[in-house]
């Protein structure tokens, strides 16, 4: 048996089908999802801890962003590469690698979507 | 023609003669030695507008009789006219195909039943395993594994027995196989081996079965035995353990084999348990989580491929069968393992072809520590099921590397065209079964805090099996969904490939809109199927239920268009 055929362009008949928990557009070319949020931590210095998950479309040549916070990120999968301010790396599934609050992430993918998990850091109440 | 190519060319014959047998029978777990999972007659059960009158003729027992206790973790086998199962509660039966009723029962009523007293995954309750037919000296003989009370220390010994079929005389019992002299858990110095799920596979002269554990508690020394088909005794030239040596000074442990063999021409192909656990040092050799072919005169590893390495070992049981598919692009085994990952290999070499989800970045195989993939004790146990080129199982799909949340596919169902070169066209079809419970973490479903998950939510889906691109699966809340290939039934619509992206914004993001095939027919019966598979017979469709779950459940029912 032969793979089926395309759907033609432009007649997409979507299914009743919708994800839980779907990432959501956020900025061009990236949609992201809150995986869990906690309120500020008194023994962190009233910081908050945000977790969140972000898409990276493999539709554009580079998506440039940038988080509320400083943040641990870690590569789920996908692979590409991307620039934090000076720094260049290339991104594999389980690269780890941090971003200052506001600084600007350039990233590209290498042909297929990039999804990494964010560990954001940030005063309480924020973002 | 190169030499792959001309292998296959050789062997494609002796292996449409395996599955084709002369009949539309069903004669062993997933319909044949390689266990495809699919019926190739014709018949009603694969016109996709006749199935859906499909309809209960029979159930066994029948309604206002009592159920049998444990229920069925077994799935029926249909040979000349009678159902052939055992029963959680360790008796076997043989049934009137036609009408359900019971013919013989071994043991007879009143007998101690095949139970161990190790009950603790249901693979350990009574009669586990399906069983399959052969021939011994011209006589229709059909063939289970279970533990036997009345040898050993009479705990529960795992062995072989061959009945008639005719009459549910023993033609032969084997030798004792799966040794169980106690019951002490996390006790090393007794064998808690376990006979399980493990259905015998018949092959050629002899019939080999896997050896696995009760509940790894604590896990054993995986095997296999194989026995003479005419006589039942241990064909001692054969010899596989999946670490360090066969004997019982090695102490070495795992690689417990839970699934059925399955075979072609001279080869046994295996796949087996975790070893990490219990256990401080990798044993040597190590072919613990891992699919294998053996030489099936000997048991020697002709190959072997783990693409879960021991510094990994989260106990991603490797316990679905391999299934054999022949393919446009050749002799290919492809396997689900524990950890939800789905893999394919070249049957004669064992290299690697592709992995579902895509394989992490190279090089692959194996997974590497930092790779970031997970590998551990989740539920993607169920074999598939092959329909030409197609293959269709549970898997964990992208769920197991972007959210690490590897829950997602225990509902869902892949279809892969195994032999497209392109990684990005890869997946067929998905789809989420209707009828089963939502996903563990799933804010919006109350369903699984309701007792509507029975005991427990792990097991949501059984095996699938198929004929000419119709597929049956039934589910723990016991329905019997039938669902169509697009190529067979229109779909119902596009879904995007990846599971946690809207369907609007998929080709935006990069992923594909693959099809959602149509459900064409929904059944509700009593008990989960979890562990079973429908059995596509004559015509008619096999079930069993288990009766755990629900506490009403416990029949073998016939089905038919």
């Amino acid at each position: 048996m032969h793979a089926l055929p395309a759907p033609p362009p432009g007649a997409a008949h979507y299914s009743d089908y919708q994800p839980a928990h779907p990432f959501l557009p956020w900025q061009d070319g990236v949609a992201r999802r809150l995986v869990y949020k906690t309120d500020a931590i008194e023994n962190l210095g009233g910081l908050a801890v945000e977790v969140r998950d972000f898409l990276v479309s493999s539709m554009q040549t580079k998506s440039i962003f940038a988080l509320d916070g400083a943040a641990v990120i870690e590569v789920r999968q996908g692979s590409g590469e991307v620039m934090v301010g000076e720094q260049k790396l290339k991104l594999l599934s389980g690269t780890v690698f941090t971003v200052g609050k506001g600084e600007p992430l350039s990233v590209i993918s290498h042909g297929e979507p990039i999804t990494f998990r964010a560990w954001i850091v940030s005063p309480g109440g924020q973002p | 023609m190169n030499a792959p190519r001309l292998r296959h060319a050789l062997i494609a014959p002796a292996l449409m003669a395996l599955v084709s047998c002369a009949s539309a029978d069903w004669p062993a777990f997933r319909h044949d030695a390689l266990r495809t999972g699919a019926q190739p007659k014709a018949s009603p059960l694969s016109d996709p507008v006749k199935v859906k009158k499909l309809q209960v003729v029979w159930r066994f027992p029948k309604e206002g009789e009592p159920n049998l206790g444990e229920g069925f973790r077994a799935s029926p086998i249909v040979h000349k006219g009678r159902v052939f199962i055992g029963n959680g509660s360790g008796f076997f039966y043989a049934l009137d195909a036609k009408t359900g009723e019971k013919i013989w029962q071994y043991p007879p009523v009143g007998s101690l039943a095949l139970d161990s007293q190790f009950h603790c995954n249901p693979s350990s309750h009574g009669i586990a395993s399906s069983a399959t037919i052969a021939k011994i000296r011209g006589t229709d003989a059909v063939i289970f594994a279970a533990p036997d009370p009345s040898i050993g220390k009479h705990f529960g010994d795992g062995r072989l027995f061959a009945l008639k079929t005719r009459t549910g005389e023993v033609i032969w019992k084997s030798p004792l196989i799966a040794r169980l002299n106690g019951c002490t858990k996390e006790c090393k110095s007794e064998f808690h081996e376990n006979l399980g799920h493990s259905s015998p596979l018949v092959l050629g002269d002899k019939v080999y079965v896997g050896v696995g554990d009760h509940c790894d508690n604590p896990i054993q020394k995986g095997r296999v035995v194989a026995v003479y088909l005419r006589t039942g005794l241990i064909v001692s030239r054969f010899r596989y353990c999946s670490t360090g040596k066969c004997n019982d000074t090695d102490t070495t442990r795992g690689g417990g084999v839970w699934s059925p063999p399955a075979g072609l021409q001279d080869s046994v192909y295996i796949t087996t348990g975790n070893t990490q656990s219990g256990q401080d040092f990798e044993p040597y050799p190590n072919y613990g989580l891992s699919l294998l072919r053996l030489d099936a005169a000997t048991g020697k590893v002709l190959w072997s491929f783990q693409p879960v390495p021991w510094n990994l070992d989260g106990d991603p049981d490797w316990a679905a069968a391999p299934t054999i598919m022949s393919t446009s692009c050749g002799l290919v085994v492809i396997s689900t393992q524990k950890d939800g990952w789905t893999h394919a290999v070249n049957a004669t070499d064992g290299t690697w072809r592709w992995s579902f989800p895509p394989r992490p970045s190279p090089p692959f195989p194996p997974f590497r520590c930092g790779d970031g993939t997970c590998h551990g004790d989740l539920r993607y146990m169920r074999s598939g099921a092959a329909w030409g080129n197609v293959y269709v199982t549970m898997n964990g799909g992208a769920d197991l590397t972007t959210s690490n949340d590897g829950t997602g596919g225990y509902r869902r169902l892949h279809a892969f065209n195994v032999c497209e070169p392109e990684e990005k066209n890869r997946l067929r079809w998905v789809i989420d079964v209707p009828e089963t419970c939502c996903a563990l973490d799933d804010q919006n479903c109350d369903c699984c805090l309701s007792s509507c998950c029975g005991s427990d939510c792990r097991y949501r889906l059984g095996n699938p099996t198929v004929t000419h691109g119709i597929f049956y699966i039934g589910t723990h809340k016991g329905h019997l969904l039938v669902i169509a290939d697009p190529a067979v039934a229109s779909h119902a619509g596009l879904r995007c490939s990846s599971p946690d992206v809207q369907n609007e914004s998929c080709d935006l993001m990069g992923y594909r809109l693959v099809p959602q095939p149509q459900v064409l027919k929904d059944i509700a019966l009593h008990g989960s199927m979890a562990y079973t598979e429908p059995v596509l017979a004559n015509g008619k469709v096999y079930v069993s239920t288990d009766a755990s779950a629900s506490h009403e459940g416990g029949y073998v029912y016939m089905l038919q268009p």
